[in-house]
């Protein structure tokens, strides 16, 4: 275990270093002056000049990059152009939120996604199978900027149950947490089923009906533990992916996270705030798939083995 | 025959074939199919709801909204075949490369898809219309930037099987060289898996146009992408919902019959990706 371990984080640094380095040639690749698109045409020639000096532009781009990775390795991502606040401690107090959301999507899915694949599983080719098919074939195709609006329209406008925006009620969760959930929730409900389906005709299953038990404990004691393996893992490595589908949806709720940070950053030019965003979201992605990957791994000696 | 029969007897595909050839149709007739000019502005009927003159109503600047999205899904068609034509190019032209001759390229190769996979989703693409600026150019150099890795690694993967096969290893026996190998007999061989990957890469791609359009970062309005339309609609919700659900529904199955049909090739060539 611990050799795989190492040969993995060994892995990581290429993709960590190539992040860290793509992140800092943002700002170089903007068609143009940065710091006029930033400052805009009418800035005067000391305001630019003093944006030049502060990012450190006027410097040669090698030094830049050091200075970056030493300013990174600090935990110094330099200064929001709007704010004029550190950017790391902007990121910092979004993450709980963007945080707290990614979970409770995952949550959400996991809820609606292995209760609906078993039960497709066990009355395979019924109605009820080719139903939750349909609805995983369904959630698979909306988009989640569909989807949000869709429910604000019935849950909040016409029903008036639940808050449109924003996170200062205990249910400002709910909408944007389906909205985000829903997709993997689609995906999950096919994981499951094909992953109990397979389970299903061992011959310990064969064993647990011959010693007459009940189906439903045939199929959630014995056949939904040993088939959910591979789902955890996927939903684990779905958690990575909930945190980009997170910008969409935190801009539709205006849920004060991370993506919305970047959107808002982006829409007013703060590229130190859109650089911080993008890094902290990739590296936090990075870091999710490593340590599923190592779950999995601990839980499964033929992962390591194999690699 | 067969092939009809085939379609025939799978209701999804056909549900599927049937939706992708009338989008299609649609968007390549949109001039004549359509009722109205979808950028002429009657200010004074600004969200008006559907009536029989307009179908899908109107959004804020009176424009018919049933005209703007059957000229919507030429872009949405568009993006999505240019898209997905070059990143499978380049994606296939990499991959072979990595696979057919290994060593420093091969890892060089990987680590550069390692880093634009260490971009989570639509983040990579987010990202580089952020810097770039949004516009049809711009945005299909996104896309196109975050989609050539899937191709990438699904040939090299394919090439690293194939490489163990009898057929290979007769064909190096009779003297083909490694450019001979990729176009003859890697390449066909690793066609299926490609097709299917490109099929499902068409719906991403569509649905990641969209997105970018609705975070403004897509191809900017006057043009009719769905995605911006939605964003448009967005702050009107309450009053003028048409807005909203039209390019959303539009959307929703068009993505649903390209998935039907990825599905159904899937199934169809026995493929595993």
């Amino acid at each position: 275990m611990r050799r795989f371990l190492i040969k993995r984080v060994a892995g990581l640094f290429p993709s960590v270093l190539g992040v860290v380095t793509l992140v800092f040639l943002m700002v170089h690749l903007i068609p143009g002056d940065p710091v006029e698109i930033m400052l805009g045409e009418t800035a005067m020639a000391a305001q630019k000049q003093a944006m030049r000096s502060e990012l450190g532009l006027d410097k040669p781009i090698a030094e830049q990059y050091a200075s970056y990775l030493s300013n990174l390795l600090r935990g110094d991502l330099g200064k929001s152009i709007k704010t004029g606040e550190p950017v790391f401690a902007e990121i910092a107090s979004r993450w709980p939120a963007t945080m707290e959301l990614a979970l409770f999507a995952l949550l959400v899915s996991w809820a609606v996604s292995i209760p609906l694949g078993v039960l497709a599983a066990a009355r395979r080719g019924t109605l009820v199978d080719k139903g939750s098919l349909f609805f995983s074939m369904l959630g698979v195709a909306m988009p989640n900027f569909w989807l949000g609006p869709l429910l604000i329209l019935v849950f909040s406008i016409w029903l008036g149950w639940l808050p449109v925006s924003g996170k200062d009620e205990a249910l400002s969760i709910i909408l944007p947490g389906i909205t985000l959930g829903a997709g993997v929730a689609a995906l999950m409900v096919r994981l499951t089923r094909s992953s109990v389906l397979e389970v299903i005709s061992e011959e310990y299953i064969k064993t647990a009906r011959a010693r007459g038990l009940p189906e439903w404990q045939v199929y959630l004691k014995h056949a939904l533990s040993n088939a959910m393996l591979p789902v955890v893992t996927v939903m684990g490595l779905q958690l990575g992916a909930l945190l980009s589908g997170a910008v969409i949806t935190e801009t539709i709720f205006s849920w004060p996270g991370v993506g919305r940070l970047m959107i808002d950053a982006i829409e007013s030019r703060d590229y130190p705030m859109v650089q911080g965003c993008v890094l902290n979201i990739a590296l936090c992605y990075v870091a999710v798939n490593f340590f599923v990957d190592a779950a999995y791994a601990m839980i499964d000696p033929r992962i390591r083995l194999e690699r | 025959m067969k092939t009809a029969r085939y379609i025939f007897l799978r209701p999804g595909l056909a549900i599927g074939v049937f939706i992708l050839a009338f989008t299609g149709l649609v968007a390549l007739l949109a001039p004549w199919v359509a009722p109205h000019d979808p950028f002429e502005q009657e200010l004074l009927f600004g969200l008006g709801t559907p009536s029989a003159g307009h179908i899908m109503g109107r959004d804020l600047l009176g424009r018919d909204v049933f005209s703007r999205i059957i000229h919507g899904s030429r872009i949405s068609f568009s993006v999505g075949f240019i898209v997905i034509g070059i990143s499978a190019s380049f994606g296939i032209f990499a991959g072979s490369v990595a696979g057919s001759i290994g060593g420093r390229a091969e890892m060089l190769l990987m680590r550069i898809m390692d880093m634009a996979q260490a971009f989570p989703g639509l983040l990579l693409a987010i990202s580089i219309m952020a810097v770039l600026g949004p516009g049809f150019g711009n945005l299909t150099l996104a896309l196109c930037l975050t989609g050539w890795v899937n191709f990438a690694r699904l040939t090299r993967g394919q090439i690293l099987s194939l490489r163990e096969r009898e057929f290979v290893t007769a064909a190096i026996a009779s003297g083909a060289d490694r450019t001979r190998l990729v176009f003859f007999h890697y390449l066909p061989n690793a066609a299926a898996p490609l097709l299917v990957e490109a099929t499902f890469g068409l719906a991403s791609v569509i649905v990641a146009e969209a997105g970018l359009g609705f975070l403004g970062l897509g191809i900017q309005p006057p043009a009719p992408s769905w995605g911006s339309m939605l964003n448009e609609g967005r702050p009107f919700l309450l009053i003028a919902p048409h807005l909203t659900l039209f390019p959303g529904l539009c959307l929703l199955l068009l993505v649903l019959g390209v998935n039907l049909v990825g599905d159904a090739l899937r199934d169809m060539l026995d493929v595993k990706i």
